[in-house]
């Protein structure tokens, strides 16, 4: 192999191929990165066995071939470079050289042969969609994301097209559910899948970067998504997702709607004195005022109040703060609104009406 | 042929399979003489041994003695003077009672005995040999009993083919003799094994003073005595402080109304005790009483008695516990002394230089790697070996636990870190050396073990309930007691026979696995009862991982501001001795320790 290519085109495609690499692999090539030439692009690919990317960009080749790299250290040294220039490649005994400008590495190769390229699997369904889109998707509903791995199926994002033709993601971690509906404008054939967190963030990333459209593939076993010049496949977490529609209370008898803006600081003062580890506060609502307060076991209290658009009964609701304020977070307009039954059921929090994202928090009994 | 194939055993052959059970090895023999001594009322009971005891067992003892019928009769099986009635079995006070031993020893063995009543003019001299015929002889006065059991299984060579090396086996009449003594202070033993003496414990020797003799200076200065009641059951005990562990539970000795006990039961409670500020795999040390009424212990259990049975087993197991944790509470601030000397042993020990063995000698200055070895010493948690050789070098003071005038916790000073995992401290009379890591640990244990305490634990319902599945016992258990699930808070619903519904979660183990955590807790209900004081111990598990996770690392730099507070911090927290896993947290070298090690003073 043998190339040149635009240093910042280079780095690029080896970044996002680094962001899938496992630091500590127990298969040493996996920590590589595989290049290979041909015609006149450069692609870069890089996997996890679970996660695969592949990152093309355009070189001049005067020799097509291949070979494999250790990812770091490739990432490290193309980012050192002067980043106007290109940047030559060559594979030569065994290693690669690289050269720009004066500089000159010789980097320890592995033959190409032996790496497991991505495989994309045929078939599935195939939706396009604006990725600024997508990547705002996946914003709201990420962090509600399970960590506790004895239940994979709450480790990931369920990617699910519905028989209205519509795009929803939701994550939910047992305690709160985070979903967000996007309308395709096109029918589809419906499917669910759940795609693991390291695919999700991976895929954000990808979109956010992308200023069209991008196509996302679900099929059986895996999910694809092409950006630009970028593949990315994903193995799918092989489990059931809990059926979120019975978990989404329809019917909540109230509603009360408050700024905010104001409620995310409140809730954040307040939190101060709250128990460290379940963040619990207390909600008082009733007619015009939220009060919201918070003790621990030191005796030490916190309480503030806001104005509330509330007609109804009062209700105390305990909550942990937390969930709130990750919902307060990933919200862009003025208003909450807080749909709730009693102190005990589980609670909507939406924007408007029509709102494309709908949060579920279940209460805590303090 | 005969068609009867159906009749009586010949007694010889009857006490020779007894013996199968009673007489184990020779220091079950021991024990069987020993505690007819006792029953005697003995004040002074001396045992003298040959061969491991292959060859000669003496028991002599200053107790009531017995007439020659009696004698006789004593050498019949079933024949006691200790129990007269089935009603009496429910409630024995004395340590014999089956009448098995001497007929089952005289079967295996040359048996003599010279014994005479207390005013008595005359006495009687004994023999029975392998069971067979027993012949008496008038013989002069003595005071008490005198046994000896010579040749023990000549007639029953496979017996003795099971038998240990010598060497085993005293060791195990040694430790025999030690528990014995301990169970009962105020009587005088003395053993003497080949002429060479093993044991010799004064009469009239109060409870304290008998562990020092017999469990050794070591423990005697590094554990806390403790005594409690509950529900009418007096526990006492000597117990050790959590960081002069053992990797066996050898060293916990138990005694049940002056009967040594070796029971698990107990052995779990003590265990229990020590629950979070031990190592996992290591064992305290203990030596505890537990008096009751007798009626309560079962001992006619094991023929050896080494095992009893509690009509209250669970209310024995609370008291064990409410013991240790007394001790505890008194000593979980201190850090064994064996910590401090193996500190000194390791820096003794000087990889470089081979270590002077003369105590004046020229001590090595140490080094970076010496000074590794001196930290990394007291984790590795084998007081024995290190212990020995300090205590050779004569460098620890006994107790002299870094506490204030106040009486107070004092850590001193922070002068340093080192490492990046280790505070070197200054204090008044020494210098003290915390475990950066182990010590933070410890102190978001307890803060976490404060909230778990502090009010009703907080609930997270679940959005959707979570389905479990355990086995049929535990689901038949869990169908009858649902509602205690609240305390913890649990929530869960019967879905099925063998299903249940998980609905709520104690928040401050909200992030973990639901039904893991739930079947841990009910395993521990179950085994412990629903009152047990370890009602929490399963969550307390949980929360000391976590408190593992977010405290302090070793290779964590800290400024001296930030060493100055965890200091201060670790002063205000119970148990700050050890870390959540039993590790100690800090170690303490005295000046005087420093002053010896260099050559200073003698």
């Amino acid at each position: 192999m043998h190339i040149t290519v635009s240093r910042n085109n280079i780095l690029g495609a080896v970044q996002r191929c680094q962001n899938v690499v496992e630091r500590r692999h127990t298969v040493p090539i996996l920590s590589n990165i595989l290049l290979r030439a041909s015609d006149d692009d450069l692609t870069a690919s890089a996997t996890d066995l679970e996660v695969g990317i592949r990152a093309r960009v355009d070189a001049s080749v005067q020799e097509a071939g291949g070979t494999t790299v250790a990812a770091r250290k490739l990432f490290d040294v193309l980012k050192e470079l002067d980043a106007d220039a290109d940047v030559e490649l060559k594979t030569e005994d065994g290693f690669l050289r690289i050269a720009s400008g004066r500089s000159r590495f010789k980097l320890a190769t592995m033959a190409p042969d032996d790496f497991p390229d991505v495989q994309e699997e045929s078939g599935g369904v195939a939706v396009r969609l604006d990725g600024a889109d997508l990547a705002a998707m996946i914003a709201s509903t990420s962090f509600a994301m399970s960590t506790d791995e004895t239940r994979k199926y709450l480790t990931g994002t369920l990617f699910e097209l519905d028989g209205d033709g519509r795009l929803n993601l939701v994550a939910t971690d047992g305690h709160r559910l985070a979903l967000m509906r996007r309308n395709l404008g096109q029918p589809v054939e419906t499917c669910q899948s759940i795609v693991p967190r390291k695919a999700v963030v991976e895929i954000r990333k990808l979109c956010e970067d992308e200023p069209g459209q991008v196509e996302l593939r679900i099929g059986e076993r895996q999910i694809g998504l092409n950006a630009g010049g970028c593949t990315l496949v994903s193995k799918l977490i092989d489990a059931r997702f809990p059926n979120y529609a019975d978990v989404i209370p329809v019917n909540n008898p109230e509603l009360a709607t408050a700024s905010r803006a104001e409620l995310d600081q409140i809730l954040r003062r307040i939190m101060i004195v709250a128990n460290e580890f379940t963040h619990d506060v207390r909600l008082l609502l009733r007619p015009g005022e939220m009060v919201v307060s918070a003790h621990n076991t030191d005796q030490e209290q916190a309480e503030e109040s806001l104005e509330l658009d509330y007609a109804g009964p009062e209700t105390e609701i305990g909550f942990n703060a937390r969930y709130i304020r990750d919902v307060l977070g990933v919200m862009k307009g003025d208003a909450v609104r807080i749909h709730f039954r009693d102190g005990l059921s589980p609670v909507l929090l939406d924007e408007s009406e029509d709102a494309a994202a709908q949060f579920v928090i279940m209460p805590m009994r303090i | 042929m005969s068609q009867h194939v159906v009749h009586l055993l010949p007694p010889a052959v009857a006490n020779q399979i007894a013996a199968g059970e009673v007489v184990e090895r020779p220091a079950s023999i021991v024990k069987e003489l020993v505690e007819n001594s006792l029953d005697a009322g003995a004040r002074r009971i001396v045992v003298r041994i040959e061969q491991a005891g292959r060859r000669l067992i003496e028991v002599d003892d200053d107790g009531c003695g017995m007439s020659a019928r009696d004698a006789e009769m004593a050498m019949r099986r079933h024949a006691t003077s200790k129990l007269s009635s089935a009603e009496e079995l429910a409630a024995i006070a004395s340590h014999g009672f089956r009448g098995e031993a001497l007929p089952s020893i005289a079967s295996v063995s040359r048996l003599t005995m010279h014994t005479a009543l207390g005013e008595a003019t005359e006495g009687v001299e004994l023999t029975q040999e392998g069971g067979g015929p027993c012949r008496l002889r008038p013989a002069p006065p003595r005071r008490g009993t005198r046994v000896r059991v010579r040749d023990l299984f000549f007639n029953t060579p496979a017996r003795a083919r099971f038998l240990r090396t010598d060497r085993t086996e005293e060791a195990v009449i040694v430790e025999t003799m030690r528990a014995l003594a301990m169970a009962s202070p105020s009587v005088g033993f003395r053993l003497e094994c080949d002429g060479r003496k093993r044991l010799d414990a004064p009469p009239g020797q109060a409870r304290e003073a008998r562990v020092r003799l017999v469990m050794g200076r070591e423990f005697a200065d590094n554990q806390r005595p403790a005594s409690i009641e509950y529900h009418g059951i007096q526990a006492h005990g000597c117990l050790g402080l959590p960081t002069c562990h053992h990797r066996n539970a050898e060293r916990m000795f138990f005694f049940v109304n002056g009967r040594v006990v070796r029971d698990r039961q107990l052995i779990a409670a003590l265990r229990a005790g020590y629950r979070d500020v031990l190592f996992h795999d290591r064992f305290p040390q203990a030596v505890l009483w537990l008096e009751m009424d007798p009626a309560l212990v079962d001992v006619n259990v094991h023929p050896a008695k080494r095992e009893v049975r509690f009509r209250h087993p669970q209310e024995v197991r609370a008291a064990v516990i409410a013991c240790a944790r007394a001790a505890i509470a008194e000593g979980g601030q201190t850090v064994s002394s064996t910590v401090g000397e193996q500190a000194v042993a390791a820096l003794a020990r000087n990889p470089a230089t081979p270590a002077p063995r003369s105590r004046a000698g020229t001590s090595p200055r140490p080094d970076a790697a010496t000074l590794r070895a001196l930290f990394t010493a007291p984790a590795g948690g084998t007081p024995d070996a290190a212990g020995l050789e300090a205590t050779e070098w004569e460098v620890a003071e006994p107790d002299a636990p870094a506490w204030g005038e106040s009486g107070r916790l004092d850590l001193g000073a922070p002068l340093a870190q080192i490492h990046r995992c280790y505070i070197l401290a200054q204090t008044a009379d020494g210098v003290v050396l915390v475990d950066q890591h182990a010590a933070a640990e410890r102190i978001a244990y307890e803060r976490l073990k404060r909230q778990l305490a502090g009010r009703g634990i907080a609930s997270q319902p679940l959005l959707a309930p979570e389905r479990w599945q355990p086995d049929a016992r535990t689901s038949a258990w869990l169908h009858e007691h649902l509602d205690e699930l609240a305390r913890f808070g649990f929530a869960a619903e019967p879905k099925g026979e063998e299903c249940f519904a998980i609905t709520a979660v104690p928040a401050l183990l909200a992030g973990e696995p639901p039904a893991e955590l739930l079947a841990e807790l009910v395993e521990s209900l179950m085994r412990h009862g629903a009152e047990a004081e370890g009602a929490g111990r399963v969550l307390e598990r949980w929360l000391g991982n976590r408190a593992c996770k977010g405290a302090i690392k070793s290779g964590r730099a800290l400024s001296p501001a930030e060493q100055e507070a965890l200091l201060r911090q670790m002063e205000e927290t119970p148990n700050i001795a050890q870390c959540n896993h039993g590790r100690p947290t800090y170690a303490r070298l005295s000046l005087a320790a420093l002053e010896r090690l260099f050559g200073r003073k003698e």
